[in-house]
């Protein structure tokens, strides 16, 4: 009888344990049934995004979603101010981490993450752990995601009888190009930058990185690859590679002094995945022969799990909001979830504005999931752009998205206007500063570096844990 | 002394703005009755009150604005700068502490502006480029309305459009405008090469050519800034008695003289107001790299609005000392305060306006 017993409950227990563990792996419905407003605070396309809640709310009729409008520079100050007047929309986008961290206004989505299997199996595993600010807990997800782009002007290239890299291209590919396409004679430079070498490169370089700088969760990695980028972007301005604009020898070629990315004398512009959208795709643009093809960053060579760099905005839910579970489900279709990006497809090909134009060239943003059908549904509307039109190849080569330190890495923007940028170095202010004047050897620096910004994470994570407990 | 200062006095800071618009208004209501009863007794108004209670009248609601919304900001701030502030379900003010020599948990309330002296290292060499820089923009941002006044004050065609087109850039060049327009490289007059410019002052200790340099690179946004202090100048141009430019005329004097003697001297006033305008507004525009230090420390981790409103106060302190000085360097001398300086400085100004040749024949005359 004993062992009957001992039998059943061992049998009870197994039981109970798979029922946990598939308690576990599922996400939750949705808790309510009731008429409820969700709030959505977003600088994103206002048409779009009213249009993803719209069918939203097609797909949950219980569930309406209010969309609170910001822009990019107002984004921090409103989203403070409506926490200050307690207030905070149930959802929103942010730009800054500290604000964030320092105020307890995020509610821990770890629950509902790891009980997503889309989240767990689809996101680029880059951005799955994004938001775990102490490796338990996780206060925010990736929003939107738009990649750094290195833009090759296919028509430069033919005027210096140079043939364009395949686009799994490499960083040492890169800088080679950058070393060798400058001819003066006929007014061409190698390159301009939005986002250069120094930004890119240490998360280029680095395996297994996370942030900037070649962030690992923990330590920053100011190590040769850092000290290599600054030192090569200090010597491409110094030895005319770069087109800078106001420069004598620019307003010489250029003389209304255009950005040089879309002058027509630059081979190279790191730039961003919007540029495509709002400039290189306008007829003003093609009229003057540009014929920009776009590439990913390229990552260093012999690196595995080295990282490309985007503009990945990052969205969290209201630590204050009624409806947590449904706030997650209107964040994931509104940002990065499969759904939601399949009616996203959908918006960029048939929106347009008043005048009736479309208005998206491309898609606007790109997908955080690795998923086919998204892939399948996108792929027609990027642009034949007659000198080119091989963008699978191109979004096959999209990994491991990385993004601003500022919105991933606690403490980084004290730390770079502080310490960076903000500290003596040898009678200089900057240390990019100093190294530009050749004042100091970055080698020298490398582990005061690491120091200091281990020292700022360290701080940050000392308010991080007082405000949201250990 | 922490405990009584968070218990008694810090709490009284937000009703302030609050008592002194209840002080405005009593005032305002006692003095319309006072008024009201002398009228209705027909006994004379005392001039003070019949002349002030209307400018005070039409002034209300400036006064109730800036009661409301800017002093109780000013007294939030305030506030702040003694707490830990946290947006935790709303606004949460948490007082600052401490640890005392035997480990006891004792009140800091000056603990946040402690720590902008400890941790903000770049902000006195911040204060120090911006005083320099200050010292380098007053005079040219001054002498340029100067010029443009005096331009706009003499009988031109299409004078009231270049008085529009002066002002102009006061009505659209708000913050983010100016943000615009220095990304876009309008900021420096583009025939004067900022390259030449840098070279010439690369023997100079930085502290001096950074913002010499920067004043040639910003020369256009601070000519831009000029727009209210023209419209000041004018105003104090068209208050001189044209019968002080007649006879200055008629005893010979040139026109040179004729500012010099009479135009300067009257404006002398004006340039005070628009030193310390302009003084007030270079410190709080949005191109000053202070206002950024103190916005990025607002939303820094391991600063905060606390610590931020710390930074403000102490800004505003070293302000305040900044126009104090200027206050005591172009302040009008006190003897010219009397009552018969009118008449002496008509006299004095004809005096040294007679040209050479006039004082030369008043010479000869007596001689003779």
């Amino acid at each position: 009888m004993k062992k009957l017993v001992s039998l059943l409950l061992v049998l009870a227990m197994a039981l109970s344990l798979c029922g946990f563990a598939a308690a576990d792996n599922a996400l939750p419905e949705l808790n309510t049934t009731d008429e409820i407003t969700i709030t959505f605070l977003t600088w994103d396309d206002f048409e779009l995004t009213q249009a993803l809640a719209d069918k939203f709310h097609e797909l949950h009729p219980n569930i309406t979603v209010e969309i609170i409008q910001t822009t990019t520079g107002d984004c921090t100050a409103t989203l403070t101010n409506l926490a200050a007047d307690n207030n905070l929309p149930d959802v929103f986008f942010w730009l800054d981490l500290d604000p964030l961290l320092a105020n307890p206004m995020c509610l821990d989505i770890a629950p509902y993450l790891e009980a997503d299997e889309e989240a767990q199996t689809k996101l680029y595993s880059s951005l799955r752990r994004v938001g775990y600010v102490d490796g338990r807990r996780s206060y925010f997800m990736p929003g939107e995601f738009l990649p750094a782009v290195i833009y090759l002007d296919k028509a430069v290239f033919d005027k210096l009888n140079k043939e364009l890299p395949p686009q799994d291209w490499t960083w040492e590919d890169m800088l080679d190009l950058i070393e060798n396409m400058t001819d003066p004679a006929q007014g061409i430079w190698a390159y301009n930058f939005y986002m250069g070498p120094v930004t890119l490169g240490p998360v280029a370089l680095t395996d297994n990185v996370l942030g900037e700088f070649g962030w690992d969760g923990e330590n920053y990695h100011f190590d040769t690859g850092w000290v290599e980028m600054v030192e090569k972007q200090s010597e491409y301005a110094r030895l005319g590679y770069q087109a800078i604009q106001g420069s004598d020898a620019y307003l010489a070629v250029v003389p209304d002094d255009m950005w040089p990315g879309e002058s027509g004398h630059v081979a190279i512009q790191m730039d961003a995945y919007w540029t495509m959208n709002n400039i290189y795709t306008q007829p003003a643009a093609l009229e003057r022969g540009l014929q920009m093809v776009p590439y990913n960053a390229p990552l260093g060579e012999g690196t595995d799990e080295a990282g490309q760099f985007g503009w990945i905005d990052m969205v969290s839910i209201s630590a204050t909001t009624e409806h947590p579970r449904e706030a997650y489900e209107v964040a994931k279709f509104l940002t990065w979830g499969k759904e939601g990006w399949m009616e996203r497809a959908n918006l960029y090909g048939t929106l347009t504005n008043e005048a009736g134009d479309k208005i998206y060239r491309l898609p606007g943003s790109l997908p955080m999931i690795e998923d086919d059908e998204v892939v399948a549904a996108l792929s027609p509307l990027f642009p034949d752009l007659g000198y080119w039109n091989d963008w699978s190849d191109y979004l096959a080569n999209i990994q491991n998205p990385v993004t601003f330190g500022g919105r991933t890495i606690p403490g980084f923007n004290t730390f770079i206007a502080d310490f960076y940028h903000g500290s003596d170095y040898n009678g200089y202010v900057g240390i990019e500063a100093a190294i530009n004047a050749g004042a100091i050897d970055p080698y020298d620096y490398t582990d005061k570096l690491n120091e200091a910004g281990r020292q700022y994470y360290t701080d940050a994570m000392k308010v991080f844990y007082s405000v949201y407990g250990e | 002394m922490g405990n009584w200062l968070y218990e008694k006095v810090l709490p009284l800071l937000e009703y302030v703005p609050y008592v002194l618009l209840g002080c405005v208004c009593a005032a305002l209501i006692a003095a319309l009755i006072y008024a009201l009863v002398r009228r209705s007794q027909k006994k004379p108004v005392q001039r003070f009150i019949r002349d002030t209670l209307w400018g005070y009248f039409f002034i209300f609601p400036w006064l109730v604005g800036i009661c409301i919304f800017f002093l109780s900001g000013v007294a939030d701030s305030l506030l702040y700068s003694f707490y830990n502030l946290k947006l935790d379900n709303g606004l949460q003010l948490i007082p600052l502490t401490g640890e005392d020599a035997m480990g006891n948990t004792v009140y800091t309330p000056l603990a946040n502006y402690i720590s902008v002296f400890n941790k903000e290292l770049n902000y006195p060499v911040t204060l120090a480029n911006f005083a320099v820089s200050l010292i380098l923009q007053l005079p040219v941002i001054i002498a340029f309305s100067l010029i443009i006044a005096l331009m706009l004050n003499g009988k031109i065609r299409g004078r009231g459009f270049f008085r529009t087109v002066f002002f102009l850039p006061v009505i659209i060049a708000t913050g983010p405008v100016m943000n615009q327009l220095t990304a876009q490289g309008v900021s420096s007059v583009p025939m004067v090469s900022q390259n030449v410019i840098t070279s010439v002052l690369a023997g100079m200790p930085e502290f001096i050519s950074t913002p010499i340099s920067d004043l040639f690179s910003q020369l256009i946004l601070i000519l831009w800034n000029s727009g209210i202090q023209i419209l000041i100048f004018l105003a104090g141009l068209q208050k001189v008695p044209t019968a002080m430019y007649e006879a200055a005329k008629i005893d010979g004097a040139s026109g040179w003289e004729t500012f010099w003697k009479i135009t300067l001297p009257t404006l002398r006033s004006m340039i005070l107001l628009n030193s310390i305008y302009t003084v007030v507004t270079l410190a709080t525009g949005s191109t000053n790299p202070i206002i950024d230090l103190i916005y990025n420390a607002t939303y820094a981790v391991t600063k905060g609005y606390s610590y931020a409103a710390a930074m403000t106060w102490m800004y505003t302190v070293i302000v305040a000392i900044l126009l104090l000085i200027t206050f005591l360097i172009i302040r009008e001398k006190k003897e010219k305060k009397s009552k018969d300086i009118w008449r002496r400085d008509v006299e004095s100004a004809k005096r040294g306006m007679q040209s050479k040749k006039v004082r030369k024949l008043l010479e000869r005359g007596k001689a003779a």
